[in-house]
Order: C-alpha cells, then sequence, then structure tokens
C-alpha cells in the first residue's frame, strides 16, 4: 500500500479539527454563523508626493474581510484573511504592482452591551511582487488583545449610523489595541526581517452626523512599534469619511492624511490620498 | 487636467452614480473563500513544490433596478509553494477586477462581465514568457456572458438548500458563459503577454442530498480556450463538497482533483485539493 506522504497527514491534522467541530457544533450548544463581513478600499495618493523618483507612491487596494464562524453566548470566534496592495506609478508605468501585505488573524471578540474585546493571532508578511527579493521577505506573527466601544469597529458601524436619521450625532468611539510579536522561526511560523517586539495601536472615531443617507465621520488612527533595541516607530493619520447608506451594506469616499510616518516597511509619511470604500 | 484631477472626477462621477436616480443602492457583499491543499499529484519544480491555494472571490452588489443588478467582483488568488526550509513560499498572485450585471429570471439568470485578470509572481522578478518579446506580467480583458440556474451560483446555493432536511436531492444545475479577449496589445485595457482569443466554460453541478445540517453535492467544472495560433488549452476537474449550513451562510470541505490541464499560467494536471469553503 502506497504510503500517505508525511505533508498530506499534517494537512490532514489541521482540517480534521475544523471539520470535528463543525459537527460537533449542535452538541456544543455553539451557534455555527459563518457570517462575513469587512471592508474593500482603494485610494490614489492626492499630493505629498515625491515625483523625483524613478517609482513614486501612485494608489492603495485594500482588501479585510472578517469570518465569524462559531458563537457561544457573548463569545464569538472569527478569522480575518486580507490583503493590501501598494501601487506604484513612474512616468512609464502608471499601474506598477510594488508590494503585496497579506494577513492571516485566527481570533476572538466577546462582546458587551456598548464594549467589546477582540484578540487575534496575526500572522502577516509584506512580499515584493514581481521583483528579485531574496530571503527578504518580512515575516511577523503577533498576538494583539484590545478593547474598545462597539461603534469603533466596522462591524457595528452600521448599526450604529443606522439608528440615526438628520442629525448632528456629536459622539465618540474609541478602541486601543496592544500587540507582542512572537519569536518562533520553525517551518511553519517563521519570524524574519523585522526587529519589533511590541506594538500598540488606537483609533478615536467622531461621528459627526447623518443627512439623509449620508453619514460623516472622522477618524484618529495611531500605531506604535517598539522594537529590540527599544527605539520606536509610529504612524499618525487622520481620515474624514463620508458614505452612503444602502440597502444593506454601506459605501463612500474617504481622504486619509498621513501627519508622521516613520515606519519603513509601509511608509505614508505627509501623503494625502483618496479612496473609495465598500464597507459590507 | 492632471491625473489626480482626473482620479477626483472619476471618483465623483461614480459617487454621484451610486447616489442619483430611482434605483435601489444595495452594496450588498457575496462570494467565497477557501484555502485548499494539495495532495496528490505535486511534482517539485523550479525548486518549488506547489502546496497551498487561498482564493477569495467578492461580488459587491452596488444597483439594481428590478431584476437587474450591477456588481464588482474583487477577488485573489495565491499560489503558495514550499521548500526544505520553509513551508509557505508565496509564489504567485492572481487578481480579479470586474464590473459585473446580472438579470435574474424565477429560475434562471444571465450573468455578463468585463473580466479583468492580471498574474504576477512574488518575490521573483517577472519572466519573459515562451512566444513573447516583453518581460512583464500577464493580464487579460474577457468580455463574458453566461447564462445558468440559479443552483449553479454559489449565491443561491443557500437558497437552494436552506429548506432541505433529510432528504436525497437527486437533482442538477448548469451554466454555460463564452468569452471574447481582446487582442494583447501591451496597454492597460487590453492585455499581454496571452494569445487567447475566446473561452468557453461551464459547470454542472450535481445535488446529492441534504442529512441534519449537512449538504453535499458534486461539481464538474470545464474550461476551454481558444488561442489566435489556432491551438487550444483546457482544464477539467471534479469537485466533491460536504457543507454544513451556518445561521447566516455555508462552511465546508471540499476535494477536487483536476483530470486534465494544460492551462499555461496557472497548472493543476493531475492535482487534486484538499481545502474548507466558505461560502458568503
Amino acid at each position: 500500500m502506497k504510503q500517505i506522504p508525511s505533508r498530506t497527514r499534517r494537512w490532514f491534522r489541521l482540517i480534521f479539527p475544523v471539520f470535528l467541530l463543525l459537527l460537533l457544533t449542535p452538541r456544543i450548544r455553539a451557534e455555527l454563523l459563518i457570517s462575513t463581513h469587512g471592508t474593500i478600499t482603494f485610494a490614489g495618493y492626492m499630493h505629498g508626493i515625491d515625483r523625483t523618483q524613478p517609482r513614486f507612491p501612485g494608489y492603495r487596494a485594500e482588501f479585510l474581510s472578517s469570518m465569524d464562524i462559531f458563537r457561544w453566548d457573548k463569545l464569538v470566534l472569527n478569522g480575518i484573511l486580507g490583503n493590501t496592495t501598494i501601487i506604484a506609478n513612474s512616468p512609464t508605468d502608471y499601474f506598477f504592482l510594488d508590494r503585496l501585505r497579506f494577513v492571516v488573524a485566527p481570533g476572538f471578540r466577546y462582546e458587551f452591551p456598548r464594549w467589546l474585546i477582540r484578540g487575534a493571532f496575526v500572522r502577516e508578511s509584506i512580499n515584493k511582487i514581481g521583483l528579485r527579493n531574496p530571503d527578504q521577505t518580512v515575516w511577523w506573527n503577533s498576538f494583539q488583545l484590545g478593547v474598545g466601544s462597539r461603534g469603533a469597529y466596522n462591524l457595528y458601524l452600521r448599526q450604529r449610523i443606522r439608528g440615526i436619521h438628520d442629525e448632528f450625532a456629536n459622539d465618540w468611539d474609541a478602541q486601543v489595541n496592544i500587540g507582542f510579536f512572537a519569536t518562533v522561526n520553525n517551518k511553519f511560523l517563521v519570524a524574519k526581517n523585522h526587529d519589533y517586539q511590541y506594538e500598540e495601536f488606537s483609533l478615536i472615531r467622531y461621528h459627526i452626523g447623518v443627512y439623509r443617507k449620508y453619514a460623516a465621520f472622522i477618524g484618529f488612527s495611531q500605531h506604535l512599534w517598539e522594537k529590540k533595541d527599544h527605539s520606536f516607530e509610529q504612524k499618525v493619520s487622520i481620515a474624514l469619511n463620508i458614505f452612503r447608506k444602502g440597502t444593506a451594506n454601506f459605501a463612500g469616499l474617504v481622504y486619509t492624511y498621513t501627519l508622521y510616518d516613520d515606519f519603513p516597511l509601509d511608509n505614508e509619511n505627509h501623503l494625502g490620498s483618496l479612496g473609495l470604500r465598500i464597507i459590507f | 487636467m492632471s491625473t489626480s484631477m482626473k482620479y477626483v472626477s472619476f471618483l465623483l462621477m461614480i459617487f454621484g452614480w451610486i447616489s442619483a436616480g430611482r434605483s435601489e443602492f444595495v452594496v450588498k457583499a457575496h462570494g467565497y473563500l477557501t484555502f485548499s491543499s494539495y495532495v496528490n499529484g505535486t511534482e517539485r519544480t523550479d525548486k518549488l513544490l506547489p502546496r497551498y491555494r487561498a482564493e477569495d472571490m467578492t461580488y459587491i452588489d452596488f444597483i439594481r433596478w428590478g431584476n437587474l443588478y450591477f456588481s464588482t467582483l474583487l477577488g485573489n488568488t495565491t499560489l503558495i509553494s514550499g521548500s526544505r526550509q520553509t513551508a509557505f513560499q508565496m509564489d504567485r498572485i492572481r487578481y480579479t477586477l470586474s464590473p459585473v450585471f446580472r438579470y435574474e429570471f424565477r429560475r434562471w439568470m444571465i450573468r455578463g462581465t468585463v473580466f479583468h485578470e492580471c498574474i504576477h509572481v512574488l518575490d521573483r522578478p517577472e519572466q519573459i514568457y515562451p512566444g513573447f518579446r516583453k518581460r512583464g506580467t500577464i493580464y487579460w480583458n474577457s468580455f463574458q456572458i453566461g447564462l445558468g440556474s440559479r443552483g449553479s451560483y454559489y449565491l443561491y446555493l443557500r437558497e437552494r438548500y436552506s429548506r432541505k432536511y433529510n432528504q436525497f436531492v437527486n437533482s442538477w444545475d448548469a451554466q454555460i458563459n463564452i468569452g471574447k479577449f481582446l487582442p494583447a496589445e501591451g496597454t492597460m485595457f487590453t492585455g499581454q503577454n496571452h494569445l487567447y482569443r475566446y473561452e468557453v466554460f461551464t459547470l454542472v453541478r450535481y445535488h446529492l442530498g441534504v442529512y441534519n445540517n449537512w449538504a453535499s453535492f458534486i461539481g464538474i467544472n470545464q474550461h476551454l480556450w481558444l488561442k489566435s495560433d489556432h491551438s487550444n488549452e483546457q482544464t477539467y476537474s471534479m469537485t466533491l463538497n460536504l457543507f454544513r449550513k451556518g445561521n447566516v451562510n455555508f462552511a465546508g470541505v471540499f476535494y477536487t482533483y483536476t483530470f486534465y490541464d494544460t492551462f499555461s499560467p496557472d497548472n493543476e494536471d493531475g492535482r487534486g485539493a484538499l481545502g474548507l469553503k466558505i461560502l458568503f
């Protein structure tokens, strides 16, 4: 009898518990949700671009989808799958696909009536597109934990805005998160080409109001990375949003300005971008 | 007019379009996510062993006029290889960005799209494809139109099974699509590095049955590409699906075996893949 290759056995080992969980869901009184939500953004850089470089920042396409898989009362187990494509521009190439950030993050959230706690194991890689990148691919694994008011998460933004009609909302939401970068180096969980140790990131959202089907809000984002040598890198940005409420979800325009950024892997210092965003 | 002004005008035009008229502004996402591993038939080539495949296809329905929907298809397929050193080596990415319409009848639907797809290599230089002079990515634009019974599209698969319990379904669904490629002239709106002229692709789905919350069906896929030098490429595959109905959507396991494949940009000839799929 032909022996099953060890990799196949490993894959079965990985897939079998998920299958078992699906099978046992009714017995463990969990609710199988399979509900997907997320954001899709396509933005073009409008100003702050240094066009003296052979290739300069052009566009940014972001796709982030989160799947809520199981629910036990207020605890939801989910998974995030996303990618961001950083597209450069040059006098000869209008769209030059430069880098790809790929994210896979199994996680959870625990919901309170007005707040929620979320956690995730974030596995991210940054790859070069169409260019030789010998052993320079960045991989990290970060354990993140955060707390925030419901309206600070896109999932509940719809709920938050749906109940408001023709009024000045003048209201605030916020979330804060911390992360610890795991130093692992085996065949499956590689962490390489970075020296980050901890991270902290937050969002403050100010809801301006709703006029007819249009909602407007402002978001202030901040992200701080602490490196192994105790130096820091950070990014601070502001985003103005005008969204139109759809029957099911939202779509609208977003203007983002990065006030300060010294994160070298995806730097947007003083860049302003205008884009379309879909919240589903 | 500067590039930035053109971009702003384009965004405002889209925003104005979605805001006006008597149509319904929907913003509803549906599609599927898969992650699969090749479990048989793989061969080590170029020091890389094809291992995994992550696929994300999301349709966003924007506008609805009666039974006519205007949507966008955003998708990407990441082909992941492995080597002796690492289990995950990002190999290639296929991007899809296509405007789509569909017209729904009670049991059937018509769907049309301008299907734009590009294939990029990751962390390696783009290659010169046999028969072409220009180094770079492959991309194409194909005008596709198709007809099918509702149950052959993932969007209506949930509907198909929602009221079925503990029964042998024994029914069929099918779809057929044809496409005309724009000649690959190397411009953004035509294509590059391919010789495809026409395509025909079909799906036949056999619904086995439902036991408790589990649904089982088999799909047979075929895709034929006719090239400008009168040669052709084709793919035939079969997929066995076992899905569990969730409160909102579906998730399950599938096994795909590719019987025959001569499609050069993404060849899976003789390979079997086992994976998880989420329909949303």
